[in-house]
């Protein structure tokens, strides 16, 4: 076994990044001292970029994942298999497969379409949303002369993942649903189809996907941060989206989120705030590009946007670009800082600062701050004399008032010296 | 009694000796009605009790944490998520100050640091002490010191006033019927010597009823009608009008100082009455001053015209007014009070608590025992005298009647009248009979003196018989009925021994201990102040009223399927709901029973979307068993409450105890929005957790159901989807 001992030499070896990858293999009919050249081709991706590569048959008895809850692995590579078979399946199966993701494992699966998948993992795929075609379903395409179907730059799905493919592409391909974290990165060509009968017209039972509904490479970005990529053929594999689907970009951090009075500065990230009040909410995001942070700065027409919300947004703000900052002491300028400055609607109540930024091929932003706007205490209104229409009834009351006061002086003194001037 | 004529008993003058008995009697009394209501002490413990108490208590621990102006201007994050309540505006804050002054007196004048629940807990009892003092004032006004004894010691141990004032009810009812009794003894006092120190005085506790009790509106109307009342009968006196404008003046721009009062006063159709009578009083004072000024055939051309004159101008500009909306209308709980089917069909949140049903007759016997029949006979009394004093016993009397048989509530404004024209009877009966002053005269015949002294003895021993029979019916009631804090609840175990079911303080305090403090609850309203008092949660909505829809939103989401209910969850956000089933012990009181009410409110304002037939069988039938309706078994509410209950059956069919239902074990309920977190020994309250969103984005259902059935399908079929957007 020199290629296994050669793993384990080469894990020892520090790699680019840390992590262990698993590399799962059809070990039925490939023999490790004579690997295929697909699974030498990701055998030395994954050693050139992780601590640990440990590769693994679906028959092997020692295929390990979990050691109790917590996954020992942070990458799964699933390739074709010609039996469909799973030894471990305590290990393997679809149910600890979704676990992965939520435990941020990210996973690419290979398809082929000359072999069938594991029940577990064809279930697992289903579950998200992708449907690979059937064991001898092809993608064809018989606008072109070798029915095989030209995949261009007209073929993306997702310019964020790949930027360019000129492909002549024969095998599997996939219809999905309309799963809203599914990023179709690859689609079929508008005139290709994919069938596993060559005679008879096609019609919708004999063909799997029509069209630009039938996809070839597809994505899947978890809200926890993890992602799916499933691939229909090891020809599409390609360093560009390999770097996409094991995280190593397009990974967004908010690097701080605050939010205080413009005229108290100093005071971060109250919970209690006035109605009325002028505010400033700031955030700072990096992103992940070549396995460091850098300043994230959103795309042209794109924006970064708050809503200010109790059940209903009452504001809903683009936040405007503030510079890069460090979102360390005397680090490096690595965040990209955006503010927004508004004036807080004159409604008491729970309000949420909610930032939401769901953009396709990038990881998730979401943040949500709940704090109370309260009503004018008693004493914050404006006095009687400052509202000019007040002076109106002031005055009046002081009329009564001294009207009153002559009244009684004139009723005490004046009138009653009248009465005894009569009577006399 | 003249000065010269002083009787004296061992050489001590008799008045001392009289007042030293009254002092002693008084103690006496005292002391009867406030270990009287130390019952649910002694049976349970030290606690709040029931719901809106324990918001009081919330706010008044506020109150001595924080200063008066924070409490004045206290906007409360933690109820009507994400509302928020203006707690200080919308409050009557007498109970509150009333109990922090103490404190605050109790701990810095006499450093002794009491806990404040404690003297939350106890103020009700002291507070019923003074109730009855206030109560022989009044009633020594109407006729003698005599009748103002016996109507002290009524007040003090009578079951209608007791169920709002045992110790630990600790609600506004407890200080505000002390105040009703001061402001009526005030009110009569000036009344009767038209002294203006004595309106003052009225006005005062006016002031101070205000600050505790939206039940102010009672003496707001029944004054004015009081003197309304003379003034139709041609009583009409400057006395008069110095203690009614007195009060009037003083009274309402004190009780504009209320923040949650404000400007109803001039605004309200409820105080209209007070301001019309203050108005027509002016009117009648001129009119008297003008009548001593012209001859007799002139001043009654003179009344004819004014009257048809002001009438109109009155009636026109009210109904303007209230047109215009300068006025508020009427609300639904004085509708209530004409018609008690309104609230049945207009406001089912008024008619959903049971304090506002209709009495039942054998109540009023239960609440007041022997007093209810002794009650015509001080008010025919009344009728024999009629002074000014009595007619406001009649007024009183015959309006608080007709309102406590329309709401259970107002039993308790009741009880204090019954008390005093029962004394007032009673004193009257015993004047004439313990009268033995003619067995010295030896005018009459021994024959005459002995049938009337035979009589004597039948009518006096019946009645000390009655009077015994009272005080002890009283004590029944009030230690079996009135002293359950309703938290604790009690029961028997299988051998009879006393057991105490202690769910609710199990749940709070599990909430208390194992969420995030600003987790939000959400539960039926009923269990907002408590979730807020003993568990400290954020809940959405809670005994406060205030907002309809929000309760009606709570509604919907128990009444809905799953997927619904869910966005409503989430838009909430909602961390926790809570529910109480009682179906594990037989407990009637769950929400369940209440589910109606949920469905019916939030049919209020989602008529399209929920409809209260699709809750019943075919035939009418409310229920939860295997023919319970779709709607039902697909309900939040029904799922939650029935959510592994088959497990204590052992799988077999369960059998709801408080509805006498089996349900099948084929109906037991699947949850896919919540968790279950936490459900008390006997079941009666079963907290869940909502379900964050799925990590992948499939719908929380499927993301549930994914994994638990191992059906294998062999055969790649094309799975029926909607093409891609």
């Amino acid at each position: 076994m020199i290629f296994q001992r050669l793993i384990l030499l080469l894990s020892l070896v520090w790699a680019v990044i840390g992590g262990t990858s698993l590399i799962i293999y059809d070990s039925e009919s490939i023999d490790l001292d004579h690997p295929t050249p697909e699974l030498l081709k990701i055998v030395r991706y994954s050693e050139s970029k992780f601590n640990q590569t440990v590769v693994r048959g679906y028959t092997d008895d020692d295929l390990k994942i979990f050691i109790g809850e917590e996954s020992i692995v942070d990458k799964i590579f699933i390739l074709p298999t010609t039996s469909k078979k799973i030894l471990n399946k305590k290990e393997l199966n679809k149910v600890n497969l979704v676990k992965l993701l939520e435990k941020n494992v990210d996973i690419v699966v290979v398809g082929d379409h000359e072999k069938n998948y594991p029940e577990d993992i064809k279930d697992f795929l289903n579950e998200v949303g992708i449907y690979p075609s059937p064991k001898g379903y092809k993608l064809v395409d018989h606008f072109n002369s070798d029915d095989k179907v030209k995949l261009t730059k007209q073929n993306i799905g997702c310019s964020r993942i790949l930027s360019s493919i000129d492909k002549v592409y024969d095998g599997q391909s996939a219809i999905i649903d309309n799963n809203e974290n599914l990023i179709p990165i690859v689609k079929a060509s508008s005139t290709s189809f994919s069938t596993n009968d060559n005679v008879n017209s096609i019609d919708n039972d004999n063909t799997w996907g029509i069209g630009e509904q039938s996809f070839v490479v597809v994505g899947l970005q978890s809200l926890s941060g993890s992602r799916l990529t499933w691939f229909g053929s090891y020809d599409l594999i390609d360093e560009e989206i390999l770097s996409w689907s094991l995280g190593f970009r397009n990974i967004l951090k908010l690097q701080f989120v605050q939010h205080h009075k413009e005229s108290e500065p100093s005071k971060l990230d109250g919970t209690l705030y006035r109605v009325s009040d002028q505010v400033i909410y700031t955030i700072g995001v990096s992103e992940l590009a070549d396995n460091e942070w850098k300043p994230y700065e959103v795309e042209e027409g794109d924006a970064l946007q708050l809503s200010f919300k109790m059940l209903d947004p009452y504001q809903r703000l683009n936040l405007q670009p503030l510079g890069k900052v460090s979102s360390t002491e005397d680090g490096p300028l690595d965040t990209f800082a955006y503010f927004v400055n508004f004036t807080i609607p004159d409604q008491h109540g729970m309000f949420t600062f909610e930032l939401d930024h769901k953009r396709s091929g990038l990881s998730y932003l979401s943040d949500k701050k709940v704090v109370a706007v309260r009503h004018l205490a008693n004493d914050e209104f404006k006095r009687s004399w400052e509202i000019t229409n007040a002076w109106y009834y002031i005055a009046s009351a002081m009329f009564v008032v001294v009207g009153w006061l002559i009244f009684v002086v004139n009723f005490i003194y004046v009138s009653r010296d009248d009465s005894q001037r009569k009577n006399i | 009694m003249t000065s010269t004529t002083k009787l004296k008993v061992l050489g001590i003058n008799i008045e001392t000796i009289k007042l030293l008995l009254q002092v002693i009697i008084f103690i006496s009394i005292a002391g009867a009605s406030i270990s009287s209501r130390l019952f649910s002490v002694i049976r349970f413990e030290s606690i709040i009790h029931e719901f809106d108490p324990w918001f009081n208590f919330r706010a008044t621990k506020y109150l001595v944490n924080h200063s008066f102006y924070d409490f004045l201007n206290w906007f409360d994050d933690r109820t009507w998520y994400p509302l928020g309540r203006v707690t200080g505006g919308t409050l009557y804050p007498g109970l509150m100050v009333t109990s922090g002054v103490i404190w605050h007196t109790l701990r810095d004048w006499f450093g002794l640091p009491i806990d404040i629940r404690n003297i939350c807990v106890l103020l009700a009892p002291a507070f019923s002490g003074l109730t009855a003092i206030f109560t022989y004032f009044l009633t020594t006004e109407m006729k003698d010191s005599n009748a103002g004894l016996l109507a002290a010691i009524f007040m003090g141990i009578a079951p209608g006033y007791i169920s709002r004032s045992v110790a630990g009810s600790y609600d506004n009812e407890a200080i505000a019927i002390t105040l009703l009794m001061a402001t009526f003894y005030f009110w009569i006092k000036s009344m009767k010597i038209g002294s203006v120190f004595y309106g003052t005085l009225t006005a005062l506790f006016y002031f101070y009823m205000v600050s505790a009790w939206g039940g102010y509106v009672f003496i707001t109307n029944l004054i004015p009608l009081h003197v309304f009342v003379l003034l139709l009968m041609g009583r009409y006196n400057h006395k008069l009008y110095t203690a009614y404008n007195t009060w009037y003046a003083i009274g309402t721009l004190a009780s504009m100082q209320i923040p949650f009062v404000g400007f109803l006063p001039i605004r309200s159709n409820d105080h209209m009455a007070a301001l019309g009578v203050f108005g027509l009083i002016q009117l009648v004072a001129f009119g008297d001053y003008i009548k001593s000024r012209i001859p007799e055939k002139q001043f009654k051309t003179f009344l004819t015209v004014s009257m048809i004159l002001i009438a109109g101008l009155g009636i026109g500009g009210l109904i303007g007014l209230t047109a215009l909306g300068w006025i508020a209308p009427w609300t639904g709980r004085f509708y209530s009070l004409w018609d008690t089917s309104y609230a049945k069909i207009h406001i089912p949140i008024i008619a959903s608590v049971s304090e506002h049903q209709p009495t039942a007759w054998p109540a009023f016997f239960f609440d007041t025992s022997m007093l209810i029949w002794l009650f015509p006979v001080g008010v025919y009394l009344c009728f024999q005298d009629l002074k000014d004093e009595h007619l406001f016993v009649i007024i009183y009397g015959v309006l608080c009647s007709y309102f406590a048989g329309v709401m259970v509530r107002l039993m308790l404004t009741l009880t204090p009248i019954i008390c005093v024209s029962a004394a007032i009877a009673i004193s009257k009966l015993f004047d004439v009979y313990l009268d033995l002053s003619e067995f010295w005269h030896s005018s009459s015949s021994t024959r005459t003196k002995l049938f009337t002294g035979l009589s004597k003895l039948l009518v006096l021993s019946s009645f000390t018989y009655y009077l015994f029979f009272f005080v002890y019916h009283c004590t029944w009631v009030t230690s079996n009925a009135y002293s359950s804090p309703s938290v604790v609840l009690a029961s028997k175990n299988p051998d009879g021994s006393p057991a105490i079911i202690d769910d609710y303080r199990e749940a709070y305090y599990w909430l208390r201990m194992n969420t995030a403090e600003d987790a939000k609850v959400m539960s039926w309203w009923d269990y907002g102040y408590q979730i807020g008092g003993m568990a400290d949660r954020t809940t959405l909505v809670d005994n406060n009223t205030w907002n309809n829809t929000h309760i009606a939103t709570v509604g919907k989401a128990m009444c809905s399927s799953e997927e619904v209910a869910y966005d409503i969850l989430k838009q909430h956000d909602v961390d926790y709901v809570l529910i109480i089933f009682g179906g594990v012990i037989g407990f009637s009181g769950d929400d369940i029973n209440k589910f109606l009410w949920m469905i019916r409110i939030s049919e209020g304002i989602w008529p399209d979307e929920i409809h209260e037939r699709d809750y019943f069988t075919e035939r009418g039938e409310y229920r939860v068993d295997g023919q319970a309706p779709k709607a039902m078994q697909e309900s939040l509410m029904y799922k939650m409450s029935y959510y592994r209950f088959h497990e204590l059956f052992m799988g077999r069919d369960a059998v709801d105890r408080v509805r006498n239902q089996q349900i099948p074990i084929q109906n037991a309920p699947e949850l896919s929005v919540l968790d279950e977190v936490f459900t008390s020994t006997n079941w009666i309250v079963r907290i869940y957790k909502v379900k964050d969103a799925d990590n992948l984005g499939r719908d929380l259902k499927k993301a549930s159901a994914f994994g638990k059935n191992s059906k294998k399908t062999r055969i790649a079929k094309k799975p029926k989807i909607d093409l891609r957007e």
